[in-house]
């Protein structure tokens, strides 16, 4: 039963081979290769494999490829400019946003679901938009501290346009 | 994860008869944060997945003076964020909303999902109970309308046949000095399921006694419950602590929890019950006095 689909991620479009039983995050990974999305618990509750689907963080390990098929798709692939550095990114290396790195993508793409909806969120915002998301190094701090930071510098930007 | 077909249908007619044609082998998916994990553990093997999120008509949230209308497809993300929801008399379903899962949970899961999934933890299931909210169940050629409290009939159970949809739950205008509250008490703050979900409704008489009292406890029970008796204790009276305390004892009696749980023993449940129906009455008073506040103002 497997049939051809096509995303749109990162604003690329994809014609791929899947089954109706592969999620989005499978399709990403082992089809497309784009590893940076993180799998970990496969069920929704660690927030490793965040993507943005139409303008909303989702857990792609709860979206069926088929699903999302039709859906602009972002991945942390889709962040950066070139070689330029999305803000969040730059912010997470200056305020050491990270230890081991797992949960950064999935981090970084609520952040940026949070960012695009709220650009001048309170720590309280800040904390409920990464809510889904678990770390087990950082103890949240540090990446609090660069999403504040990253918010700051893209209103910057925003009022030096 | 065992092959299935896959179909989006676009209207309600389409879904509906596909489903009807399919019989049990087919699931529906809405915001399929719970479907899909039920795929991959093998608990659900479906033959057929029918999409309903195609079916735009679905996503909608209707506030008008006579009550609300919440589309099959609504998501609780949209519910916790939406001001007129929030800033109105049933703001319990943003309250309720914004408790469960995560905020991509939240993203994709749906009201009626909630209901329809019939977990005995379901966070929008005791407010909705509460609230007297009823389910619209569209099958091939009836319809029929339900109350939620009698839709669901166990854990995962409900009493939907194949082939029928619910399109929308509807909840009638909440009267004047009316107040509804939800609580939820979960080791976490994101990510977990109630250990006990309350909802409180009360209704008032100018004079502040008691005239009507919804008491409906969650994920304590193989389904949300009634505290039936606890409603009777508080209704023709007035708030004093010591009905209240009564009240709250006599809820905690609805819990059936078992200490084979791993999340809660039997004993902490119960008395967390107790405590939360305090606490809920506590809220659902505070939120009559804002509707009084606010009169007008108030929105729908």
């Amino acid at each position: 039963m497997e049939r051809i689909i096509s995303l749109r991620v990162n604003k690329e479009d994809y014609k791929v081979m899947v089954r109706p039983g592969e999620s989005l995050l499978d399709v990403l990974r082992n089809r497309l290769g784009m590893t940076g999305t993180k799998e970990c618990c496969n069920e929704g509750d660690c927030g490793a494999c965040t993507v943005i689907m139409g303008g909303r963080a989702v857990n792609a390990c709860l979206v069926l490829a088929v699903e999302a098929e039709g859906e602009e798709i972002l991945t942390v692939e889709g962040l950066a400019r070139g070689s330029a550095l999305h803000p969040l990114q730059e912010a997470f290396i200056k305020c050491g946003g990270f230890q081991c790195g797992f949960c950064t993508p999935g981090m970084l793409m609520s952040a940026k679901a949070l960012l695009d909806e709220n650009i001048d969120p309170t720590e309280d915002e800040i904390r409920r938009g990464i809510s889904g998301n678990l770390c087990r190094c950082t103890g949240y701090v540090k990446i609090i501290d660069s999403i504040k930071e990253a918010a700051s510098v893209m209103r910057q930007g925003e009022s030096d346009e | 994860m065992k092959d299935f077909d896959f179909v989006r249908p676009k209207t309600l007619d389409d879904a509906v008869s596909l489903y009807k044609m399919a019989g049990q082998k087919a699931s529906l998916l809405a915001g399929g944060t719970e479907l899909i994990n039920q795929i991959r553990s093998g608990k659900a093997q479906p033959d057929l997945v029918i999409d309903l999120k195609h079916i735009r008509d679905l996503d909608f949230l209707s506030m008008t003076p006579e009550g609300i209308r919440i589309g099959a497809l609504y998501r609780t993300r949209d519910a916790e964020l939406c001001g007129p929801l929030r800033d109105s008399r049933y703001n319990a379903l943003s309250y309720a909303s914004g408790t469960l899962g995560s905020p991509q949970v939240r993203n994709k899961a749906t009201i009626v999902g909630n209901v329809c999934r019939a977990s005995p933890s379901g966070d929008l299931i005791p407010p909705l109970i509460a609230l007297g909210a009823r389910a619209k169940i569209v099958g091939p050629g009836t319809s029929r309308s339900v109350t939620v409290e009698e839709v669901i009939v166990g854990p995962n159970r409900t009493i939907l046949h194949p082939g029928e949809v619910v399109s929308e739950l509807e909840i009638s205008r909440m009267e004047d000095c009316t107040g509804c509250s939800y609580s939820k008490l979960s080791p976490r703050k994101s990510l977990d399921l109630a250990i006990v979900g309350v909802a409180v409704l009360l209704r008032t008489d100018p004079d502040s006694r008691c005239l009507d009292a919804k008491i409906v406890v969650g994920a304590v029970a193989p389904t949300a419950v009634r505290a039936k008796k606890a409603e009777s204790i508080l209704i023709g009276s007035k708030f004093t602590e010591a009905t209240i305390e009564e009240c709250s004892r006599a809820a905690a009696e609805v819990s059936r929890a078992r200490d084979t749980s791993i999340r809660a023993s039997a004993w902490y449940r119960k008395k967390m019950v107790e405590a939360l129906v305090k606490r809920t009455i506590g809220l659902a008073l505070e939120q009559i006095k804002e509707g009084k506040k606010r009169g007008r103002l108030w929105n729908v």
